[in-house]
């Protein structure tokens, strides 16, 4: 899995592509980017409703395999979902949003040694393996393992990318390119005062970049996991692979 | 040598005018720039001793926020 880069693939793809293309509409790009992991992770973890505990016997499986839901992280399911929100909303900007979102998550998925079912109905898990997907060890273990290895190389790249993307952070950007393709902000703006809506905006590369930060302190200076920057590392967890 | 002068001004103003509107660009930049980095730094800070603090998005946004408009508009309240 990956954690930063989540936050980051909708800034740094309408950077490249976004402005000058097609019209897409950028809520729904990050609305795609999160939203595999809004409908799994949960679950994964494990969350206390009404002081039950809820938790998937087989983290793993359900969050990439066959039976679960690691249909969520499909190409075809980003296909399914945008052409779902055509036929609601008749919105191609977010159509489109959704579908690209979707697809980058899932293809920034695949660098763990658990990877994602791309093109299922078709169950093999395309994986690279680069970091050891420890979903399966908790929240806490899964962080210091992902910012140990070479899952922290990833999300740095993600880092540079997005903070490279920085002219789209402008608000004259967002008035001429962001703001007219999607009706949620006019909508927005009829209810908040322009500061308050460029926050919005920007609130994804801020919870990326904090999270980035926030977590390496956490994983190295507070807690001092050892660094692993090697394929498939780093070894002192137990990497999970496809079942 | 009258409309000499008159255009000399003429321009002075205007110069003056836009150092006036470059320094207030400047000093908003400046401010808005001071807020972002701001509530990045205590939202690291907190999320790291408190990290339910550094998983939710909707807090982030919620501290955005706070940042950003809330505490300022409260604050151009109290001055005013």
């Amino acid at each position: 899995m990956s954690w930063v880069a989540h936050d980051l693939e909708p800034y740094v793809f309408q950077r490249k592509i976004g402005g000058r293309t097609i019209a897409i509409s950028f809520v729904a790009l990050t609305i795609g980017s999160w939203g595999p992991d809004m409908m799994t992770k949960w679950f994964v973890y494990g969350t206390n409703v009404v002081g039950v505990h809820l938790r998937a016997s087989d983290p793993v499986q359900f969050h990439r395999g066959w039976p679960g839901a690691g249909f969520t992280h499909s190409l075809t399911f980003a296909v399914l979902v945008g052409t779902v929100a055509y036929v609601l909303t008749r919105s191609r900007a977010w159509a489109v949003g959704l579908f690209i979102g979707m697809s980058l998550h899932t293809l920034t998925d695949i660098g763990d040694t658990v990877g994602c079912m791309l093109f299922f109905p078709w169950t093999r898990h395309f994986h690279v393996g680069a970091w050891a997907y420890a979903g399966q060890t908790g929240r806490f273990t899964d962080a210091a393992a992902y910012y140990s290895g070479l899952g922290f190389v990833w999300d740095s790249l993600w880092v540079v990318l997005a903070l490279a993307a920085w002219p789209i952070l402008r608000s004259s950007y967002f008035h001429e390119h962001i703001a007219p393709r999607d009706g949620f902000w006019s909508w927005a703006g009829r209810r908040l005062p322009d500061e308050a809506v460029l926050a919005v905006y920007r609130g994804a590369i801020f919870f990326g970049l904090c999270r980035y930060s926030g977590w390496m302190i956490w994983a190295h200076v507070r807690h001092h996991y050892a660094f692993d920057p090697t394929w498939g590392g780093p070894h002192w967890v137990d990497a999970a692979h496809p079942h | 040598m009258v409309e000499e002068v008159i255009q000399v001004d003429v321009a002075t103003v205007a110069e003056h005018a836009q150092d006036r509107d470059r320094r207030r660009f400047d000093r908003a930049l400046l401010r808005t720039s001071a807020l972002y980095l701001g509530a990045g730094a205590s939202y690291v800070a907190i999320g790291v001793f408190f990290t339910p603090f550094m998983l939710s998005w909707i807090i982030a946004f919620a501290w955005l926020l706070l940042w950003v408009w809330v505490v300022p508009a409260v604050a151009r309240r109290l001055r005013s």
